[in-house]
């Protein structure tokens, strides 16, 4: 009989109190990588954001709606989060569509999340998008909306030439962003 | 006719103003000496360890004179301004922003040695204010960023030197004349080998104190904002694909080059890509530490880029062809029958430019207007054969590359030719 100070194969077992038909979920018990990456932190472990970026890498187009459903999901969970909010949006960069645009356009007023959702929207081929950044230029000040024009130009938007014309001409505007209007529209002409 | 001032000379475009300053050049020159005045005045905008291999080597010459310094780091800055200063026996002009550096009148060109995400922003600056540029290899972080530099230097009517240095070895010259010439026969396959990463890191990483004088978020520039870390800064940038994209494009632009060389490429370069790489899962580096991936040439032949595990910290290519097979590397040249290297070529055989000095190489481009040995148009078809391999390896896929739209088969590929840059930086 073994005394009180020796762990008896009771005080050892991990399955003591598990149900027999919650056996195999003990077994089965793993984190969810979708959950994992809304609480992404520089300098952590960043294997399930791995695990994710694979899933995006090798998935076939016709999966990216509903990895893309996934990502806006785990983008929604990743509220004040950088880490997060920056590895989800590269992710969108990749499969992103019509989906991501409203979301995402949420995230581009926003200075502190606007360079994130550019990361997202500048390769997104969606329709939407280019009105979703034109949308943005009379929220945005100074160097965000540098950025934001910068994205305009990549995306060849020529519609937006009749707002950066404006831009271009406000006195209102830092000179930094009236240079940065009047080279996007040299770009786009 | 008023005398043509040394900056008018050397930022001048047109071939009657190059053509009647020239003498005055060869006169200087032929008296043993640069004159002052016709000395090529020099912006370097980063100082770190590649920077100090380019002081060491310009400080020696009488035909140019560095006359400004540029770093976000003042320690760096610092270093490298005592260096020049004590050289010289005055006062170099120090900067922490590259604009302010560009917008020198006093400087005719500038040297590129920033970490790679920050290479096609400086660059296009100093093209855009008339500078002409040696830019550090790898060129460009992405294709878009080097399809723009090159659209820069043109516009601009600029002199543009990528920072492959291997074009002007007599050994990897002598190896493309062989191949483009066709020493080999119908060549069958080429082999390159690059080392692996020579700095390793942690499966986590804390942030650490921004060190006295490094300004990070100037450093950061146009790359994603991230917390500092010691080790994900100076020299390990290589490695974070935030920054670079690892040794498939920092050893590979060395060797790849010397491919594109010798298959006459440089306006060109493969039409498929396909290969794996292991990308780091966890830590502080996340680019590739082991590639193996092949490109394929219009002519079917098959280039094999390979990280080496012999130890050896080097890069090496060789030719396969119908004859056997010649390799090169930075300090030999060898072949299955040495008579494959030993033979002259016949007369009529066509040879590649010929430059024994890559700096010199770019001063005399300056003077004469003409594009230099690895011209930045050159430098990007290398460097885009090593970004698509790294981005056929991402994909886990073979994909088709068309060299004359620079886009893939693929349009899932394609959104990854280009990046979003922080703000306020962009290619405008």
């Amino acid at each position: 009989m073994a005394d009180s100070s020796t762990p008896g194969r009771a005080a050892a077992d991990p399955m003591q109190g598990v149900q027999p038909n919650q056996y195999m979920d003990w077994f089965k018990e793993s984190p969810d990588p979708w959950e994992q990456i809304t609480q992404l932190e520089y300098g952590a472990d960043r294997s399930f954001a791995s695990d994710i970026e694979l899933l995006v890498l090798n998935s076939d187009s016709v999966q990216w709606p509903k990895l893309e459903k996934k990502l806006l999901e785990a983008l929604a969970a990743s509220t004040g989060k950088s880490a997060a909010i920056n590895f989800v949006c590269r992710q969108l960069a990749l499969i992103g569509g019509d989906a991501s645009v409203e979301p995402l356009s949420t995230l581009l007023k926003d200075p502190s999340t606007t360079d994130a959702a550019r990361i997202a929207l500048q390769p997104n081929p969606s329709p939407a998008v280019n009105a979703a950044l034109r949308g943005a230029l009379d929220v945005l000040t100074g160097d965000k909306l540098c950025g934001l024009i910068g994205t305009i130009a990549a995306r060849h938007d020529t519609d937006a030439i009749p707002a950066l014309e404006r831009i271009a001409s406000d006195s209102g505007q830092p000179e930094s962003v009236r240079e940065t209007a009047k080279n996007a529209i040299a770009q786009l002409r | 006719m008023p005398e043509l001032s040394r900056r008018s000379f050397l930022r001048g475009a047109a071939a009657t103003a190059t053509l009647a300053a020239f003498p005055s050049i060869v006169t200087s020159t032929l008296r043993g000496q640069t004159t002052p005045s016709n000395r090529i005045h020099l912006g370097i905008i980063g100082t770190g360890g590649i920077a100090e291999a380019h002081i060491g080597a310009l400080l020696r010459k009488d035909t140019c004179r560095i006359v400004g310094l540029c770093d976000v780091d003042r320690t760096l800055l610092s270093n490298a301004a005592k260096k020049v200063s004590a050289a010289y026996g005055e006062e170099v002009a120090t900067f922490g922003d590259f604009r302010e550096l560009n917008q020198r009148e006093d400087i005719d060109a500038v040297i590129i040695c920033t970490p790679d995400h920050w290479h096609a922003l400086p660059a296009i600056d100093a093209v855009k204010r008339g500078k002409d540029i040696f830019v550090e290899k790898p060129l460009t972080l992405t294709i878009r960023e080097g399809q723009a530099l090159v659209a820069a230097v043109r516009a601009n009517q600029r002199v543009g030197q990528t920072g492959t240095q291997q074009r002007s070895s007599n050994g990897f010259r002598k190896v493309a004349n062989l191949i483009r010439n066709g020493r080999l026969g119908k060549l069958e396959r080429i082999e390159i080998l690059i080392p692996g990463n020579n700095k390793f890191c942690k499966g986590t990483w804390k942030e650490e104190p921004v060190p006295e004088g490094l300004d990070w978020n100037f450093w950061l520039g146009p790359a994603p904002e991230k917390p500092f870390t010691r080790q994900g800064c100076h020299y390990n940038f290589r490695f974070i694909s935030d920054y670079a994209r690892g040794q498939i494009t920092n050893w590979g632009t060395h060797y790849v080059d010397i491919a594109q060389w010798a298959l006459n490429m440089d306006d060109a370069g493969p039409i498929a890509v396909e290969g794996s790489g292991v990308y780091p899962t966890t830590g502080l580096f996340d680019n590739a530490a082991s590639v193996n991936v092949t490109v394929t040439y219009p002519d079917g032949t098959p280039l094999h880029i390979r990280t080496r595990t012999d130890g050896i910290f080097d890069g090496n290519i060789r030719f396969f062809g119908e004859r056997g097979w010649i390799d090169a590397s930075r300090d030999r040249v060898t072949a299955s029958d040495p008579k494959l290297i030993s033979e002259p070529l016949p007369a009529s055989a066509e040879l590649v430019e010929e430059s024994h000095d890559h700096h010199d190489n770019f001063f005399e481009a300056i003077r004469s207007r003409r594009n230099p040995v690895a011209d930045v148009s050159i430098g990007h078809r290398t460097n885009t054969v090593c970004i698509i391999a790294d981005i056929a390896m991402k994909v886990g896929r073979k994909l088709q590359w068309d060299p004359k739209k620079e886009e893939f088969d693929d349009p899932f590929a394609n959104r990854l030719l280009g990046r979003a840059m922080r703000s306020p930086w962009s290619l405008v």
